[in-house]
This record gives structure tokens, C-alpha cells and sequence, in this order.
């Protein structure tokens, strides 16, 4: 997302939005004792008929619901160990 | 003080830095330590422990991804702690203004003529649309780093 002085504007996958054109939702996913999981989801707030085609064109396309920027961030929690067979 | 078994811990340590070889090794060109990357894996890859080296087979693509991963950023040596060497990369490993689904990252040695695999790393299956993905690492200690031989 680009910062600005003015208002923010963000890339999606029908373009560029400004910020307050956007519902953003932040959604924690499956995660477990070695992995943390959070997705934001941004949907599209507005009424500008061409933008509404452009989402019904990518939903259309992709078959992925109607959201038009999805971030995600995965933690690490935990790596992965090697053990060896006999400890000291 | 009696004498006891065990695998050095040093040897835990050296393994990470390579400094031995049972086997056949390379020779090596410098002293200089590798390159190591991480690469995303579609949900119908079969990246696992056994997997041996880098494939693109199945590799995630899109739109400012290239084949291969990024590079990881590496500038805190391993270490020990108790019994356990451990190191992990020194910042987080990101794709940004991506699209598509992933629940893999696969960590290798870009240096190795092979693209020697290192470890496999799973999630549950998400879907980046024209966004950012971020892979953030783990404390760098002997419970949680990336990589660990205890």
C-alpha cells in the first residue's frame, strides 16, 4: 500500500483505490503451536458502476469471492529442529 | 566430572557452518558463507523432508514472483545454546503486489550447483490477491529458530 500525504491509495486487483473506497477487515486463519496465520481483506465499499463490473469481471474470472486484496502474513513460531539420536 | 556420550555441540554448530564432510563434498570456491533462498509451493506440491533440492515444479506463480524465491537475508551467524545450534534469517522474507495460493515455503541453498534442500515449512492454504505476503521469522533461540539441530 503506498502511504501519501493526502488520501492513501491502494492497489487492488481491478487498480488503484483510494483507501476510504475500501472496507479493510483483518481475518486470523488455521494456525497452529508452530505457525501464526492473518489475512487482510479489502472489498470494495462503493457504487461507481464500472468498478462494480470490474469486480464482477475478476470474480468471474478467478472464481474468488469479492474481495479485491488479500495480504497475508505468516509467523514462524517455531522452526524446525533436527534432533540428534542420542542426546548429551 | 565423568565422562559422558553425546554429539559435541561444537559438531551441531559446525554442521550449520560446513565444516565437515563424512561423505564426498564440493570444493568450495571461498569461505564465504551461501546464499540461501525460499521458495512458495502450490497446494498440489508435494514438497516434504524427503524433498532433496529446488524444483519450479509447482512453484507458485504470478506477477512480481520469479522462479527460485527470494534471497534470504543472512547476517547472524549460527549459534549454540545449551545443547542446541540454532539460526534463523535476520529479517522476514516478503513477495509484494503478488496473487496466488500457496500453504508452503521451501528454504534452499542457492549456492550449492544442486540447490541443496534445507527444510519445508507448511500453513494452512491462503490466496494473496494483488497483495503483500510476508513470511515472518521466529525468535532466534534454541527453542524457536528457523533451524535447529538439538
Amino acid at each position: 500500500m503506498k502511504e501519501g500525504k493526502q488520501a492513501a491509495i491502494i492497489t487492488t486487483a481491478i487498480g488503484e483505490l483510494y483507501e476510504h473506497e475500501l472496507d479493510v477487515e483483518m481475518v486470523p486463519q488455521a494456525s497452529g503451536d508452530d505457525v501464526w496465520v492473518v489475512a487482510r481483506e479489502c472489498r470494495y465499499n462503493g457504487n461507481d458502476p464500472v468498478k462494480l463490473d470490474l469486480i464482477r469481471q475478476f470474480m468471474e474470472a478467478t472464481g474468488r469471492p469479492n474481495v479485491i486484496r488479500r495480504d497475508v502474513w505468516v509467523t514462524i513460531k517455531r522452526g524446525q529442529a533436527a534432533q540428534a539420536e542420542k542426546g548429551n | 566430572m565423568a565422562n559422558s556420550a553425546g554429539i559435541c555441540t561444537s559438531f551441531k554448530q559446525d554442521i550449520l557452518n560446513g565444516l565437515h564432510a563424512f561423505g564426498a563434498s564440493v570444493i568450495r570456491g571461498a569461505t564465504t558463507k551461501d546464499a540461501f533462498k525460499m521458495a512458495l509451493y502450490l497446494t498440489t506440491a508435494s514438497i516434504s523432508p524427503a524433498t532433496t533440492a529446488y524444483s519450479a515444479t509447482n512453484e507458485v506463480s504470478s506477477a512480481n514472483y520469479t522462479a527460485g524465491g527470494v534471497a534470504v537475508t543472512n547476517a547472524t551467524a549460527p549459534t549454540t545454546t545449551g545443547t542446541t545450534a540454532f539460526w534463523t534469517p535476520s529479517a522476514s522474507v516478503a513477495w509484494t503486489t503478488v496473487t496466488f495460493t500457496t500453504d508452503c515455503a521451501f528454504l534452499y541453498n542457492d549456492t550449492s550447483a544442486g540447490k541443496n534442500a534445507v527444510a519445508s515449512f507448511t500453513f494452512s492454504s491462503q490466496t494473496v490477491t494483488a497483495g503483500n505476503f510476508t513470511l515472518t521469522m521466529p525468535v532466534n533461540d534454541s527453542s524457536n529458530a528457523l533451524i535447529r539441530i538439538a
